[in-house]
């Protein structure tokens, strides 16, 4: 479960997000909608502890980030997160192997190597890209990258994950892949998924609960099917604004 | 005018906060062999033949110059000596340094930059990594191990430079060159020529790293970071050397 406690942060006099209070179920798929700019991504560093809070805090299963955990967020805490990054943020010096094998390796030091193997094999055949063990990041389509990413987030098992664009930049065959990953994996692994995207089709395709993020709050929740009937006037000019 | 010294208090500050962290992590990863190796290769190797022709070519241009001037007073039998200690002492260290400074520097401030732009650092965060522990103890390992190999064979260079230049010249017995230059070298001008290197592969690396890991976003700032990196490592080498200079001997 994840739960974000009047979350405030600012840069310089700009409010990024303001007073935000969000939970999100185990298991649940919420994603996070609003206009590029907006604070979206910030707010998945600030879940993270990649930038640090200026007031509240956040809860993932009893794990607790608060102001004072910026720079040495502890390991239980990040342990329980995967992260897919917009830019897929793979280590461009590794082949897929060694980016997939880094949380069992580097971090856990864990020394059998067939253990590794196998986790490797099998994150890698989850998001269909068994065979790319030796490829160079730099050798791979975007789309692919974004897999790879998936493969390396999950093989810490996280227990949420937590979307930044997952498809912005892809083509819609690659999106629609990346969008039934996201859902396959959060029904079949039961993870809780925190999608952030101003993408319509991933949207409608991965979340059960949307909000829409304006001014450093959320707006909602609203149902795939609810939000399109929203009266809320920015929630209409975004889907209409989608539309045209 | 006071803002200004804050800022460069504030970056001494943070300067010496990382480079107590790198230390650390040093000790932490006692050590990362593979990765040491890597870097040795990789910075350190690849560094090998810009040292190399540097060493030689200056090394000749010393001993032409001072050649004339020697023949003059009827020295000449002194010019092997004052090659190999203006080499050992002074100019291999130095330009090896200034070569590290930009083949180095760059390539490290330039790779962690990019790094940094591409949300890998923070990759690396949230699979529980720090990325200034993770990252660069091994370079800093590998280069302080690779700079004092280097500059032996920059000695070398050098001083073969300066002999082909006398040797070439018919005018000066090329055994009276290494007779004296075996005279006058000490193993002190030696150790303290590795000293010199050492002291500046810590410098170099730290100063680049700092750098590279201080881009914030776009490929702008990964070059106006890397070039930071050149110019701050490139004085540092200058004012270090005078000092070491001084120290040393």
């Amino acid at each position: 479960m994840i739960s974000i406690n009047n979350l405030y942060k600012r840069f310089d006099q700009k409010v990024v997000v303001d007073d935000l209070t969000l939970t999100v179920d185990s298991g649940d798929r919420v994603a996070i909608i609003g206009p590029s700019g907006c604070g979206k991504s910030t707010l998945l560093k600030l879940i993270t502890g990649l930038v640090p809070l200026d007031r509240g805090r956040v809860v993932l299963n009893s794990q607790t980030l608060t102001v004072d955990d910026y720079g040495d967020v502890p390991s239980t805490f990040l342990e329980q997160l995967g992260f897919l990054f917009q830019s897929s943020a793979l280590f461009d010096s590794m082949t897929v192997k060694e980016n997939v094998a880094f949380y069992h390796r580097e971090t856990l030091q864990e020394q059998d190597e067939s253990l590794i193997n196998r986790v490797v094999r099998d994150k890698l055949a989850m998001v269909d890209m068994a065979g790319y063990e030796n490829e160079m990041p730099s050798s791979l389509s975007g789309g692919q990258c974004k897999r790879i990413a998936l493969a390396r987030a999950l093989a810490k098992d996280p227990k949420i994950m937590l979307y930044d664009e997952p498809t912005t930049g892809l083509d819609p065959f690659l999106s629609n892949n990346i969008e039934n990953l996201i859902v396959d994996l959060s029904d079949t692994l039961k993870v809780t998924s925190l999608i952030i995207t101003h993408q319509h089709s991933t949207i409608f395709r991965t979340a059960k609960k949307i909000y829409y993020m304006d001014d450093g709050k959320l707006i909602g929740p609203e149902t795939p099917e609810s939000i399109l009937l929203s009266t809320h006037p920015k929630i209409r000019e975004f889907f209409s604004a989608e539309v045209k | 005018m006071t803002n200004y010294f804050y800022t460069l208090l504030d970056s001494f500050g943070s300067f010496i906060l990382f480079s107590l962290r790198v230390v650390k992590g040093v000790f932490e990863r006692l050590f990362d062999w593979d990765r040491v190796f890597d870097e040795m290769y990789r910075l350190g190797v690849q560094t090998l033949p810009v040292a190399c022709l540097t060493l030689l070519f200056v090394g000749m241009a010393f001993t032409f110059q001072i050649i004339q001037e020697f023949i003059k007073f009827g020295a000449t039998k002194l010019i092997g000596g004052v090659v190999i200690l203006a080499i050992v002492r002074e100019l291999s260290p130095l330009l090896l340094g200034v070569v590290a400074s930009g083949r180095i520097a760059a390539s490290i401030a330039a790779e962690l930059g990019s790094m940094s732009v591409t949300d890998q650092m923070d990759a690396l965060k949230l699979l529980g990594k720090n990325p200034v522990s993770f990252l660069v103890p091994p370079k800093l390992v590998g280069v302080a191990l690779m700079l004092p190999l280097l500059v032996c064979l920059c000695h070398f260079l050098g001083f073969l430079g300066g002999f082909l230049i006398v040797f070439s010249s018919n005018r000066i017995n090329p055994f009276s060159y290494f007779q004296s230059a075996q005279v006058m070298l000490s193993f002190h001008d030696i150790f303290s020529s590795l000293i010199k290197v050492f002291c500046f592969a810590i410098v170099i690396v730290l100063v680049s790293s700092y750098f590279g890991l201080a881009c914030k976003e776009g490929a702008a700032s990964v070059g106006k970071n890397t070039t930071r990196a050149v110019v701050v490592s490139l004085v540092c080498v200058f004012i270090l050397n005078y000092f070491l200079s001084n120290l040393l001997f």
